[in-house]
């Protein structure tokens, strides 16, 4: 087998509705905190439901700024200007585009349907601009693109990430995901019914749901030449990915998880590591009835009876389902499994689902050591994507 | 012998102003009338039999840009005669997405409440929701992925290029697709001065496959396509001249290639060293990378010198493909 070049983490934030930053969002993760509440970005009156993880200080932000946001702490650490010239690139995975001006200018004038799109709100409204406008501002040079694959963009844009250091084309990479709330976005889990009433509950019997959430989440990404001749501390490998299509709606998972089977051991082979290595899995773990029940199937098809007892969990039980910024963020809980030993719980809890018979340490965080984690996003249009993550070399 | 690099074109697929058959739309050796863009103005896709492209399988719920793109896909994959859907994978890239129908979907949803729209509107109005219905429609099993962006039909390419070397997929369709709303004409890329031969809506499609599959299919390649390049260079930085470009892709004297610009950035001195696009379609938008990639391939017929296909936008990113005329060697 070939030796191939290594992708390593060497530094990661993020931001979303349990705080900013690694240091403040992960002891809440442990600790089981929901930060759920009342949408305030717009009138809810005329939904079934108003709950979001929102992420106040980010609710109102472009895509821009939420991104700037979340990546803050990591430029400071690392100095803005290393990013600059041909040897680094940046990839974005998002939802949609900027929706908010337009929202704002649509109930401002709400007999008026042909001003809503302007000239003001066309130079943010591209959904390349939040990326293109993040590189040129740290005069990135490399590849820099956006990249939409439903909820498992953020998957897409590190496997992208992997890929560019992996071939050689650049020596580290930013790759995140983001996301903010929106009205299209959650007009559309609304009217499809996938909206939880109060909590969400992953894997648990009396599940309704999803809570929409705000997110931004960035991990850097180095070839191991690179981190090692500027001594960068590193905080994991980037073992590998893997894709599939369910090819089958746009609306369902395949009933029998074909494509999210398909893309775990794509992923695996990739890493070249073998099923029983693995010591834990951020589960996808939207909280709606087909996801779980769906994703249970597939860790069972690669697991076997393992299933019933590696630990897993869905922090978006926690922090809302923050769609194009989940995965990177999923990426740094599997990341900081492996670091500390610790794993977050899947919060709400309550009873089993004989249709989701795994281990998703309700409620309470888990404590294991951890050699090699996985990350699972499964999005609309039969989008499957998983990373794998493992301990520095 | 075949090097295992080697990545051919072997299907195209066009649903354009220019109707519906990819080997009609305009070059620059066209010796017939043609239909241009004027400034500020959208030059519209002309009708099509999408029904009859889609063999009667419908594509419900969904906007133009969606069933333009499916048609053009099936048309490439038909014109290739690939049957494998599990080897298939999926590119797409769009300047905007589906700005139409999520614009409608946003307005419906604020004006008129959210109980009065229909829940599969949605499903159309996500940004790479073309993607997700085309790689349905296709069958395409082995991924789904959309980029975003003015240069979002050129950076496809190269991902799919990149696939299919590492024989991730067997073959790949990519697509390039944007189509827009009159309510959406007032917007920034309709203004003159932003698209001085004006802006055209279309879907265009290619299939790509390994010279090694091809040969054992029995299939010829329309052309041959690698990577050039794909990088950012920031706004600040030097002019996107004749110069810059040069330097970034081309690996041989100037002379040996043909340069076709996708985009709209061209400065004076530039322009006359180049195949202009825009010339014949405008600002084609996110799709403007594959038109570019479908001219190329005609061009090619005419000679023998490779075309680098490329494309900028003035924010920063840019990206080459390089598209060469088949050979003997082509053949199966």
């Amino acid at each position: 087998m070939t030796a191939r070049p290594r992708v390593l983490v060497t530094d990661m934030e993020l931001a979303c509705s349990l705080g900013k930053g690694v240091d403040q969002v992960w002891p809440a993760l442990l600790a089981g905190r929901e930060a759920i509440g009342p949408i305030s970005k717009f009138d809810t009156s005329a939904f079934r439901v108003g709950l979001s993880a929102e992420a106040k200080e980010m609710a109102c932000m472009t895509d821009f700024e939420a991104a700037r946001y979340s990546l803050e702490p990591l430029l400071q650490r690392q100095g803005a200007s290393s990013f600059a010239g041909p040897h680094c690139g940046l990839v974005l995975g998002m939802l949609g585009g900027d929706y908010w001006p337009m929202e704002r200018r649509i109930l401002a004038n709400p007999e008026d349907r042909t001003t809503g799109m302007t000239q003001e709100i066309s130079e943010i409204f591209p959904p390349h601009q939040a990326a293109a406008t993040l590189a040129t501002k740290l005069a990135v040079e490399g590849p820099v693109t956006t990249v939409a694959a439903a909820c498992a963009s953020g998957n897409h844009a590190l496997s992208l990430a992997g890929d560019w250091i992996r071939e050689g084309r650049v020596d580290r990479v930013l790759a995140g995901g983001v996301n903010v709330l929106s009205v299209p976005c959650f007009a559309h889990f609304h009217g499809i019914r996938l909206l939880a009433k109060e909590h969400c509950r992953p894997f648990d019997k009396n599940r309704d749901g999803l809570v929409a959430g705000t997110g931004s989440a960035w991990i850097l990404l180095e070839s191991e030449s690179a981190a090692k001749a500027r001594g960068a501390e590193v905080l994991a490998e980037f073992v590998g990915w893997g894709h599939s299509c369910d090819a089958h709606t746009v609306t369902a998972p395949h009933p029998e998880a074909r494509g999210a089977i398909d893309s775990i051991q794509a992923c695996l082979a990739d890493g070249r590591i073998a099923a029983d290595q693995i010591d834990y899995v951020s589960a996808h773990g939207t909280g709606t009835g087909t996801n779980d029940r769906t994703e249970s199937k597939a860790l069972y098809h690669v697991f076997g009876s393992r299933a019933a007892t590696l630990p897993m969990s869905s922090i978006k039980s926690m922090i809302g389902h923050t769609m194009g910024a989940s995965a990177v963020i999923e990426a740094i809980a599997c990341i900081q499994a492996i670091r500390t030993g610790q794993l977050p719980p899947t919060a709400n809890f309550e009873q089993a689902d004989p249709e989701c018979p795994v281990n998703c340490l309700p409620n309470q965080a888990g404590e294991a050591k951890v050699r090699y984690a996985l990350n699972a996003s499964y999005g609309f249009g039969g989008n499957n994507s998983i990373t794998l993550f493992g301990p520095t070399p | 012998m075949t090097s295992p690099q080697e990545v051919w074109i072997t299907g195209c697929g066009a649903i354009s102003p220019w109707g519906s058959a990819w080997q009609d739309l305009p070059t620059f050796g066209s010796k017939r009338d043609l239909l241009k863009p004027e400034a500020g103005k959208l030059l519209r896709m002309a009708e099509y039999d999408s029904k009859g492209i889609l063999n009667r399988r419908g594509l419900r719920y969904c906007g133009s840009g969606t069933l333009a793109l499916a048609c053009s896909s099936v048309l490439a994959v038909e014109d290739a005669d690939w049957q494998d859907q599990e080897g298939l994978a999926f590119f797409a890239g769009t300047g905007f997405g589906n700005v139409s129908p999520m614009f409608d979907f946003l307005y419906r949803v604020l004006n008129e409440g959210p109980a009065q729209v229909l829940p599969m509107a949605s499903f159309d109005a996500a940004l790479n929701s073309q993607a997700n219905y085309v790689s349905v429609f296709l069958a395409a099993r082995r991924l789904n992925r959309c980029f975003v962006g003015m240069t979002a039909g050129l950076e496809a390419v190269i991902d799919a290029i990149r696939w299919i070397r590492a024989g991730w997929a067997r073959g790949a369709v990519v697509g390039g697709v944007d189509t827009i709303n009159v309510d959406l004409e007032s917007w920034l890329p309709f203004q003159p001065e932003e698209s001085r031969n004006g802006v055209s809506e279309g879907a265009y499609s290619i299939f790509l496959e390994s010279a090694e599959s091809a040969r054992q299919r029995g299939r010829t390649a329309i052309a041959e396509i690698r990577e050039s390049g794909l990088g950012f260079h920031p706004p600040a930085g030097p002019p996107p001249d004749f110069s810059f470009w040069f330097s970034k892709f081309a690996s041989g004297e100037p002379s040996t290639y043909r340069w076709l610009y996708c985009g709209n950035d061209l400065n004076q001195d530039s322009e006359a060293q180049f195949l202009p696009l825009t010339r014949l379609y405008g600002n084609a938008l996110g799709a403007r990378g594959l038109a570019g990639v479908q001219v190329a391939c005609l061009e090619a017929r005419e000679g023998a010198t490779p075309i680098q296909v490329f494309d900028s936008h003035r924010q920063g990113n840019y990206a080459a493909v390089t598209v060469t005329p088949p050979t003997p060697n082509s053949k199966s």
